[in-house]
Order: structure tokens, then C-alpha cells, then sequence
């Protein structure tokens, strides 16, 4: 292709070299059957979790960090310039950002499983310093968007506040590693809750949200959300996390109460739009990907609801920690998967069509039996880890994470799968010399 | 129309120009409803601001293939993509995943 990238913006630019995005889906599939594999080896840990390093903090981060942020930075990076027609400004930055990152990860999650606190700081400073790199690169391309855009935008509307709330638990985070050696914070309880919720919802929710009212609509091939509709979501769930944050920080349980509150009204509007969506969509069979990420959905208002009555002190000794495995396992790793399930052979076949390779079809690389084992295995380690939490009992937690760890080996076979498949289309294409039935007429042929 | 973009008719092909519509997903969706009409000959013409990476795959799964016009032929900053039907009608969306 011989257009000048000057002039239009071509696929060479949009699409980032491969190995940049599929370094951070190959991370997330090993932390993903890494937190698995501590829940089931450690149930104890996790059934009586009340906090502080171990294999269930480690369990935790392998998670939140490993898999949720991992994938966040791998679509973020892929997405967002295919999404906007904006390229980033440093496709080295990019590889930058996980030479830090993953090894670091890596660490960090080591660290806590064997309570080493240098090896924590060691990790929180890597997981720092690349997640530090991410936000620029993101930032950047969000104010460019920000200013193209003369309406409110969802992808930089929800996705500069997820920012800020990533800064701010990545900073809390490390206050956090650090108190570990020294002990000097007066509330460290408020501080993990503060940095849990300005991760958790602050962060992954509002990316979330912003990325919903875009790409399931690319996915679905529906029309978008309308703005009036995303901006009101934004501005509840904006005043949302602020008033818990402030709950938190002074203390008030009205306050967070009220924060839970305003989340649920944010997100019954958001499910609302996201119903529509679904409902007008000119694809209609989206498999169990969409159950996942219905399932999702319950377990996002169920957490709110949770977080209400954990405010009010109406949820028991293991409320707090059930409210955490409803955000993080319930809401967000199911409603990531069922999204990845369908990105993933997506991301594939693009790459594959940009490079002018014919791609398998959808059906080819992404067959419905691994998915469904996949999800059904994921459905069953949530109830049984979420009932061995609840009784404290670490005989269900054991089975969840064994159920749990099947269905990331399975997962983890089918994402290998795609990329096999892909990889063999693209090398097909390059040795018969026959890109594809498609053509590209140039200035040469055409003469 | 095609999603909320008009349908333009050039020497007997449905045109769809898309050049001044950058928000996601409405451009991808306006080509492939198009595309599902069928009504829709074996030719359809597509004017873009920018290459629309993510429409090939869809391309790919309804049996089109795209053809890209040299850069003398369009404007600056433009892309003129040629797509020509190469299977037959599938029967619908519907029976696909």
C-alpha cells in the first residue's frame, strides 16, 4: 500500500504491530490461570482473608493487575487508535510500558505470595513506572480526541477520569507497600478500601462504562449510545465514586451510602442503553460471550448493593471481602471475558485482513464448545469460591479454584487457538505469494 | 439510507460517503447494513476519511472483497474503496455467531 501517511491515516499506523498488544493478552492468560492456581493450592488464605500479604493478596493483584489492567492496556493500546482514527504518539513507549510492567507485575505477585517486602517494592516500582507510561500515551491521545470532539466523547468523557483514578490507585498502592515495611499510616483499612474502590471503579468501572458505549456497538453492529445518554451516565457515576470516596476517606457511611446510590442509578441507565443496544443489533447471535457479560451486569449491581450494606454494617464479618469478589471476580474478570471472547478472534482477523491475509472465518476461530466449557467452568468456581467466602469454609474455595484454573487452561487453549490460526493464515498468504482475493491497486498496476 | 447516512447512486452502484462521520461505530454500521440489504447489487462504493481496519473482517465473513483506489483518484486525505460481492447472498446475519 503506497499511501502516504501524511496524507491518510492507513492501517500501517491504526494497527500497532502485533506483538505489542499480544505480549499483554499472553500476560493475562498466565496471571489468569496464576490466581486460579493460589486460590485452589491456598483455599485457607482465601477463605479467611481479612487483608495483608499472602497468597490471597497475591491471588488478588494477579488479577487486578495481571489480568484486568494487562488486558485494559492491550485493548486500550490496540482500540483506541482504530476506534478514533488517532494513532499514539509512541508505538516504542508501548513496548516500553510492558518491559516494565509485566516483569513487574511478576514481582509484585510473587512478593506478596511470600510476604518479601523488597520484593514488593521492587514490583510496585515496575507496575508504577509502566502504568505511568500507559497514561501518558493515553492521556495524550485522549485530549487529542477531547478537542476533535464537539460533543461529549465517551472514550475520553469516562476514559480521562479512569486515568486520574488509575494515577490515584497506583499511588495509594505504593503508600500502601510501603507502610508494609514502615507502619506509618494511622488508617491503613481506609487506605485499601480508598485504593480498592478508586481502582476498582474508578479505574477499570469508568473504562469500562466508556468502552461499552463504544465498542459493543462495534461488536453488536448497533448504533451508539446517544450522548444525552452517556453523559448522564458519566455524571452519576462520576458523583458516584466521589461522594464513596468521600464516605471513605471521612468516614461517613451515608456518604458512601450515597455514592453506592447514585453507582446504581448510573448503572441502571447505563444497562438500559446497553439493552437498547443489544436489541437493535444486527448481530444478534453473539453466543455465551454474552452471557458472560450479562453475567457481569448482575454481579455489578449485586456489588453495589453489596457496598450499600457493608457501609451500613448490615453484611457481616465477610462482607467487605464478598464485596470485593463480587467487583473484581464477579463484575469485572466476567464481563472482561465475555468481551474477550469475541475481541480476541476480532483483533485477530484485523491484523490478518491489514496484512493482507484472509482470515478464517468467525466461526473457525472461535468455535461455541471451548467457549461454553470455558464459561461454565468460570460460572462454577464463582459460586463455589463465593460460598466457601461466605460459610468460611475452604473446602468450596479449594473445588472453585480447581473449576476455576479448568476453565483459564481452556480459555487459555482456545486465545492460543486464535493466534495459531491467524499466524497460519498469515504465513500461507506470505509463501504463495496470493495475499488474498482482495487487491490493492497501485499506482504501478495501474499504469 | 444506510444507519442515518444517505444512500448517493454512481454509474449504477450505491455510494455511501462516509468522509465526514469519524464517530464509532456509525460508519462500520451504515457499509454492513448496506451490505445486508437485498436489494444491494455486487457493487458498492465507500468514501472514507480514513482505512477502516475493522470493517475488513466483516467483509471477509459476508463474502465481499474490497478494492482500494489509488491515491491520484480521490481527493487528499481520502479513501475510495470499491467492495464487489464474492459468494452469494448469505441467507442472513441471523444464522451466523
Amino acid at each position: 500500500m503506497n499511501f502516504p501517511g501524511s496524507i491518510l491515516m492507513g492501517a500501517q499506523s491504526q494497527l500497532l504491530d502485533p506483538t505489542i498488544p499480544y505480549r499483554y493478552f499472553a500476560a493475562a492468560l498466565f496471571f489468569h490461570i496464576l490466581l486460579w492456581a493460589l486460590i485452589a493450592a491456598f483455599p485457607n488464605h482465601v477463605a479467611f482473608f481479612t487483608g495483608g500479604p499472602g497468597p490471597a493478596l497475591a491471588a488478588l493483584h494477579s488479577l487486578t493487575l495481571g489480568v484486568l489492567t494487562m488486558t485494559a492496556m492491550g485493548v486500550s493500546f490496540q482500540m483506541l487508535p482504530v476506534a478514533t482514527g488517532m494513532p499514539l504518539c509512541g508505538a516504542t513507549a508501548t513496548r516500553g510500558a510492558s518491559w516494565f510492567f509485566i516483569p513487574g507485575v511478576a514481582i509484585l505477585v510473587w512478593g506478596m505470595a511470600a510476604s518479601d517486602p523488597s520484593a514488593m517494592a521492587v514490583g510496585g516500582f515496575g507496575v508504577a513506572l509502566g502504568l505511568a507510561i500507559y497514561m501518558v500515551l493515553v492521556a495524550e491521545l485522549m485530549w487529542r480526541i477531547l478537542q476533535r470532539a464537539l460533543i461529549f466523547e465517551p472514550l475520553s468523557g469516562f476514559g480521562l477520569p479512569a486515568l486520574v483514578a488509575l494515577a490515584a490507585a497506583t499511588a495509594l498502592g505504593l503508600v500502601l507497600i510501603t507502610d508494609g515495611d514502615h507502619g506509618f499510616l494511622h488508617d491503613r483499612a481506609g487506605i485499601t478500601a480508598l485504593h480498592i474502590i478508586t481502582a476498582g471503579f474508578g479505574f477499570m468501572g469508568m473504562l469500562v462504562l466508556g468502552f461499552s458505549h463504544i465498542l459493543l456497538p462495534l461488536f453488536t453492529l448497533s448504533q451508539g449510545v446517544p450522548v444525552g445518554e452517556s453523559r448522564t451516565v458519566f455524571a452519576l457515576a462520576v458523583f458516584g465514586l466521589m461522594a464513596a470516596l468521600a464516605g471513605i476517606f471521612l468516614g461517613t457511611p451515608l456518604l458512601m451510602v450515597a455514592g453506592a446510590l447514585l453507582g446504581l442509578f448510573s448503572v441502571s441507565l447505563h444497562l438500559r442503553s446497553m439493552r437498547r443496544c443489544l436489541a437493535t443489533a444486527m448481530r444478534r447471535k453473539l453466543g455465551v460471550s454474552i452471557l458472560l457479560m450479562r453475567a457481569g451486569w448482575f454481579f455489578l449491581v449485586a456489588s453495589l448493593a453489596l457496598g450499600c450494606a457493608t457501609a451500613l454494617g448490615l453484611s457481616g464479618s465477610q462482607g467487605f471481602a464478598m464485596f470485593v469478589f463480587a467487583v473484581l471476580f464477579g463484575w469485572l474478570l466476567t464481563f472482561l471475558l465475555g468481551v474477550l471472547q469475541r475481541i480476541l478472534p476480532f483483533l485477530g482477523a484485523m491484523n490478518a485482513t491489514s496484512a493482507g491475509a484472509t482470515p478464517p472465518l468467525m466461526s473457525e476461530l472461535a468455535p461455541e464448545g471451548p467457549r461454553r466449557a470455558h464459561a461454565l467452568c468460570h460460572g462454577l468456581a464463582l459460586i463455589l469460591v463465593a460460598a466457601g467466602m461466605a460459610l468460611e469454609a475452604p473446602l468450596p474455595v479449594r473445588l472453585g479454584g480447581l473449576a476455576g484454573l479448568l476453565g483459564a487452561l481452556i480459555y487459555t487453549a482456545f486465545a492460543l487457538r486464535v493466534l495459531w490460526l491467524i499466524r497460519r493464515c498469515l504465513h500461507t498468504a506470505g509463501k504463495t505469494g496470493k495475499i488474498s482475493e482482495t487487491t490493492e491497486i497501485t499506482d504501478k498496476e495501474k499504469s | 439510507m444506510a444507519g442515518d447516512v444517505p444512500v448517493l447512486w454512481e454509474a449504477g452502484a450505491p455510494c455511501l460517503d462516509l468522509r465526514d462521520i469519524h464517530t464509532p461505530p456509525k460508519p462500520l454500521v451504515a457499509i454492513v447494513e448496506l451490505l445486508e440489504r437485498t436489494d444491494t447489487g455486487d457493487t458498492v462504493h465507500v468514501l472514507m476519511a480514513r482505512d477502516p481496519v475493522n470493517l475488513y473482517p466483516e467483509l471477509v465473513e459476508r463474502g465481499w472483497s474490497w478494492t482500494k483506489e489509488p491515491p491520484d483518484a480521490v481527493g487528499e486525505g481520502e479513501l475510495r474503496l470499491t467492495l464487489t460481492r464474492t459468494q452469494p447472498p448469505p441467507e442472513s446475519l441471523e444464522s451466523r455467531s
